[in-house]
């Protein structure tokens, strides 16, 4: 039986570029390496860039799939970004 | 191989002169964003690609404006192909309708210091375009300095702008970014790469 903690969702519907990317980024950055996220995009360029930005930032890009009007991107931390000094980003969230 | 030249492209009537740049080089890349994404269905653009010229254009921006990938056109990418482009390139030129900047020989990469000068008028839509490319650059590790020149003094004046300009600067600010008003377009900062919007 793994210990992994359940995977999390980020639900990105509604978001668009760049926000798509930094905000996954930014929640991978909260997360422990080798933890699983879940980002939804509604967004058809999203589901294209958002995982080639992961991939080439050194995240494992699992797997990407229509879901509805949407898109399940399934990424696992394995490298560390830094891109805010685990800032909170509430500003960027609330929009 | 290092990225040599990277050309970001936001008004059609640069495209020629983005090309002439871009012609001798063996690493070039080419972002088309703005209004500049209108170039892209140019047949010398088509031609360059043809060449093994690394172009891509802002899926959104040519999405606003009905454009959709053509075989042999640019790549439909991401405000991430910009600002990686932008933070690794040794040269960087800039053509976004106002002054052309060229900047060249910082050291390339996570860190790199890239000054977005804001020229217009606040409400001017390439604001919101330079701010919004501004987060960008900081989504890939860039310290961004965002100059503001005396036409777009009203951005930080208060917060009635359009919802996208305030969540930039909502944005940078949280990332702990800075903004720096100048009183004159001659007035520099230190930065590696500079951008005029």
């Amino acid at each position: 039986m793994s210990d992994r903690a359940p995977p999390e969702t980020l639900d990105l519907s509604g978001e668009v570029c760049p926000y798509t990317f930094v905000r996954a980024k930014l929640r991978l950055e909260e997360l422990p390496l080798g933890a699983e996220l879940h980002i939804l995009v509604d967004h058809a360029p999203a589901a294209e860039n958002v995982p080639r930005s992961l991939a080439a930032e050194g995240q494992e890009v699992v797997s990407v799939a229509p879901e509805g009007a949407r898109w399940r991107i399934v990424a696992i931390k394995r490298s560390e970004p830094h891109l805010m000094a685990k800032r909170r980003f509430d500003a960027m969230k609330s929009g | 191989m290092a990225l040599e030249l990277g050309v970001l492209v936001a008004e059609p009537a640069m495209l020629g002169r983005a090309l002439d740049l871009v012609r001798n080089v063996d690493e070039a890349q080419l972002f088309l964003m703005d209004e500049g994404v209108r170039a892209a269905g140019d047949a010398r653009l088509a031609a360059a690609i043809d060449d093994g010229l690394d172009a891509t254009l802002c899926a959104m921006d040519a999405e606003a404006r009905g454009l959709a990938p053509t075989a042999g056109g640019p790549r439909f990418g991401s405000q991430w192909d910009h600002a990686t482009m932008v933070r690794d390139a040794v040269r960087v030129v800039a053509m976004t309708g106002g002054r052309i900047d060229d900047s060249d020989g910082a050291t390339p990469g996570p860190g790199r210091r890239v000054a977005v000068r804001l020229t217009r008028e606040a409400r001017d839509p390439k604001i919101a375009q330079a701010l919004r490319s501004a987060v960008g650059y900081a989504g890939v590790e860039m310290t961004v300095t965002v100059v503001v020149e005396p036409p777009a003094r009203e951005l930080l004046r208060h917060d009635e702008h359009a919802r996208d300009v305030v969540r930039a600067i909502a944005t940078l600010r949280a990332l702990g970014h800075r903004f720096v008003e100048v009183a004159t377009s001659s007035h520099r900062v230190s930065c590696d790469i500079e951008v005029s919007w």
